[in-house]
């Protein structure tokens, strides 16, 4: 079974404190599964076998779990308590979206040079929107919807998410994006469907619709932390630790 | 400005550099934020592979990275658009200060060939007349280590021509013909070194029938027993004049012009090198050029060896013989030594009554014969009676002993040959001091004679030579 190397400079380039709450989350999961896979017992096994039986076909569940995902986040709790379910979620997500990569890193060791995806992942749609922005041929508002979650850097809480950015700013990214060339491919839904012999590419795009929904978690985070931030006048709240945040905002609970 | 260089050390994470990319100058900028990205940058030098890099894919030739996996989404989307991305480590600390554009250098692996060899397989062989004749067939002799190493290096080359082959096929390729290469330098060494042992000896090196234009070989004619009734070679030759090397070994009634000559094999030997000599000696015996000789021996070693050396001086010479010698066989044949002054070792009288212990000199019988070519003359002889010790030199060691049973009955049915089985360096130890060594080959044996030879310059105590 390949292991699956962590790069945390490719997840979060330059963390601020509070990105660190995400890395923690995300190098646990990954250290618990890498124990499974380096133990010398029937966890191993069962380890494997779970990855093998994801690669053939559960990965279809895992796909409706997306497709139907949604955080119901009552206004009633407290601040801190929904950051604690925003991370309590994020850390789910995470759970699958590793194990996938683990899954895709093991098939893709069969393959010396992974095949290119066959299918339209989330971020060559991704690409595709910002053409249509570059080229004025969708609405901000359009764009927002399905992209606005997503940022530079996107896991770094600190960074503002596209719904954030000036137009002129979305603009100059955008037109950046002008020389690429997507090429016509069938999209996720489609693809699963057509029950194809590549699982790779599935699992590529499985990768990365689970990005696009843990991203709409960070989002949300975000915007509690700059609510706390705007309520506390704190100067900048992403330069304070989870632990930090979480007094904070039990404070401001407490005056509420 | 400095230019940086980015060799073939990097892992492709994507696909390889297309072969236009290599050596043309790239203007290069090391970033780690999107933001940071200027337009005229054509190769980007990053920290790690983050996705957002995949939104300059449309300005870029190359990227370069610190870290990062083929399966990173930049990797897929670079794969697409026929981005390289190469992973060098550190590569940000190693680049030299104030540097703007770099180049993608390519590994380049030359494979040297040992072309003069390979054409000796190709040319004939006047194409290098410049050499001693027998240099090429000592050379040529060494083909299959050549052709394996032609071949490795020939796919090898390939390899390098379409450039898809993977780096360790590559190096398996590499490893036979490195191989080879050493193998056949060693051989030919080996080879040279004999080719100046024979220049030590009054032995000429004989170029092969197909240099020697006009003075070939003639094909020997097998005389075969069995189907003498058939067959009889000697009214093909009743023109010829004929010349007993070993008469015991042919019906000399039937051979109406059979001449013995005494010593003639000798005198040619040891003149083989003086063509003036050879033919005063030839004209002594009136026999000139224009006569058609045939020379009788057994097993058709000297004959066809005094053959080889009387046609590339003219002479027009067959051998007659119970086999035929292979042309190839000659040639190793020559390896062995020849002195003159072993002639004056050779004694001419064996004392069968001796108590010493004997040495025999046993080789193996694709050399020359031992007891196969005279069986009958030793049967109820005391001559294996008397030996207290059977010593087997040989230099195989592979002698087979079921053939020396089969051939003298008399031989003893109980020795180990393997654990008696003696180099020739060992017989010149303190421990044979008192032993006689018999040969029981005859003198003009070359074997024998080069065994003869080798003792003499050992001072072994005494030789003996049986049925000189």
């Amino acid at each position: 079974m390949t292991q699956l190397n962590l790069d945390i400079s490719e997840l979060i380039s330059h963390p601020s404190p509070a990105s660190k709450k995400v890395i923690k989350i995300i190098k646990s999961i990954y250290y618990d599964y890498q124990k499974k896979l380096t133990q010398k017992n029937l966890r191993r096994l069962i380890f494997i076998t779970k990855i093998k039986l994801y690669q053939k076909q559960n990965y279809k569940q895992l796909y409706l779990y997306l497709k139907n995902y949604q955080i119901l986040l009552p206004s009633t709790l407290s601040k801190s308590n929904q950051l604690k379910i925003l991370f309590s979620e994020f850390s789910k997500l995470q759970q699958k979206l590793i194990f996938n990569n683990f899954a895709l890193a093991s098939l893709a060791s069969l393959n010396q040079f992974p095949t290119t995806s066959n299918i339209l992942t989330i971020e060559d749609e991704k690409i595709i929107y910002l053409q249509k922005i570059a080229n004025n041929q969708i609405s901000r508002l359009l764009f927002n919807k399905k992209f606005g979650h997503y940022a530079l850097n996107p896991y770094e809480l600190s960074e503002p998410r596209f719904t954030e950015y000036k137009s002129s700013q979305l603009k100059k990214l955008a037109k950046l994006t002008l020389n690429i060339n997507i090429k016509s491919k069938k999209k996720l839904e489609n693809y699963i469907k057509s029950e194809p012999a590549n699982h790779l590419a599935i699992l590529i795009g499985l990768r990365e619709l689970f990005k696009s929904t843990s991203l709409k978690v960070i989002k949300q985070i975000r915007d509690i932390l700059l609510l706390i931030e705007k309520e506390q006048r704190i100067d900048n709240i992403f330069n304070l630790s989870y632990k930090q945040i979480q007094k904070k905002s039990l404070n401001y609970n407490h005056y509420d | 400005m400095k230019k940086a260089s980015i060799n073939h050390q990097a892992n492709y994470l994507s696909i390889k550099p297309a072969n236009k990319l290599y050596n043309q100058t790239l203007t290069f900028q090391v970033i780690s934020d999107i933001r940071q990205f200027k337009k005229t940058t054509l190769c980007i030098i990053i920290p790690s592979l983050n996705p957002d890099f995949s939104l300059l894919l449309g300005f870029i030739k190359v990227i370069i990275t610190q870290t990062g996996s083929s399966l990173s989404h930049l990797s897929i989307l670079a794969r697409e658009h026929q981005i390289p991305i190469l992973k060098i480590s550190n590569i940000i600390a190693r680049l030299p200060k104030h540097s703007k554009s770099l180049k993608v250098t390519q590994s380049k692996i030359f494979i040297f060939l040992i072309i003069f060899l390979s054409c000796s397989l190709i040319l004939p062989n006047p194409t290098f007349a410049f050499l001693p004749a027998s240099t090429i067939n000592l050379i040529t002799q060494s083909n299959l280590p050549l052709l394996l190493g032609l071949l490795t290096s020939f796919l090898a080359n390939i390899a390098i021509v379409f450039k898809s082959f993977k780096k360790r096929l590559y190096l398996l390729l590499l490893i036979p013909a490195i191989f080879s290469l050493i193998l056949l330098f060693t051989l030919t060494i080996k080879q040279f070194k004999t080719l100046k042992q024979y220049n030590q000896y009054n032995i000429p090196v004989i170029p092969t029938y197909n240099v020697v234009s006009g003075n070939p070989i003639k094909p020997s004619i097998q005389y075969i027993q069995s189907s003498l009734p058939k067959l009889d070679p000697y009214e093909a030759l009743t023109n010829s004049k004929y010349i007993l090397i070993e008469p015991y070994s042919f019906p000399s009634t039937r051979l109406v012009n059979a001449k013995k000559i005494n010593n003639l094999s000798t005198q040619i030997l040891n003149n083989s090198k003086n063509p003036k000599k050879i033919d005063e000696i030839m004209a002594s015996h009136k026999l000139s050029k224009k006569d058609n000789l045939v020379f009788v021996c057994d097993a058709g070693w000297t004959g066809s060896v005094l053959a080889f050396i009387l046609n590339s001086y003219g002479y027009n010479v067959n051998y007659l013989a119970k086999s035929k010698i292979p042309e190839n066989l000659l040639n190793q044949y020559l390896d062995f030594s020849f002195k003159s002054k072993s002639q004056t070792i050779i004694i001419d009288k064996f004392n069968y009554q001796s108590q010493s212990k004997y040495i025999y000199f046993l080789f193996n019988i694709e050399d020359q014969y031992v007891f196969t070519c005279k069986p009958n003359q030793h049967k109820n002889s005391l001559f294996p009676a008397t030996i207290d010790q059977f010593t087997i030199i040989s230099a195989t060691h592979n002698y087979s002993y079921s053939n020396l049973c089969y051939h003298n009955s008399n031989f003893p049915s109980q020795i180990n040959l393997k654990d008696q089985a003696l180099s020739f360096d060992s017989i010149t130890s303190k421990d044979f001091d008192n032993k006689k060594v018999i040969c029981q080959n005859q003198w003009h044996c070359f074997l024998t004679r080069h065994a003869i030879n080798y003792l003499a310059s050992k001072t072994v105590n005494k030789i003996y030579c049986l049925n000189c």
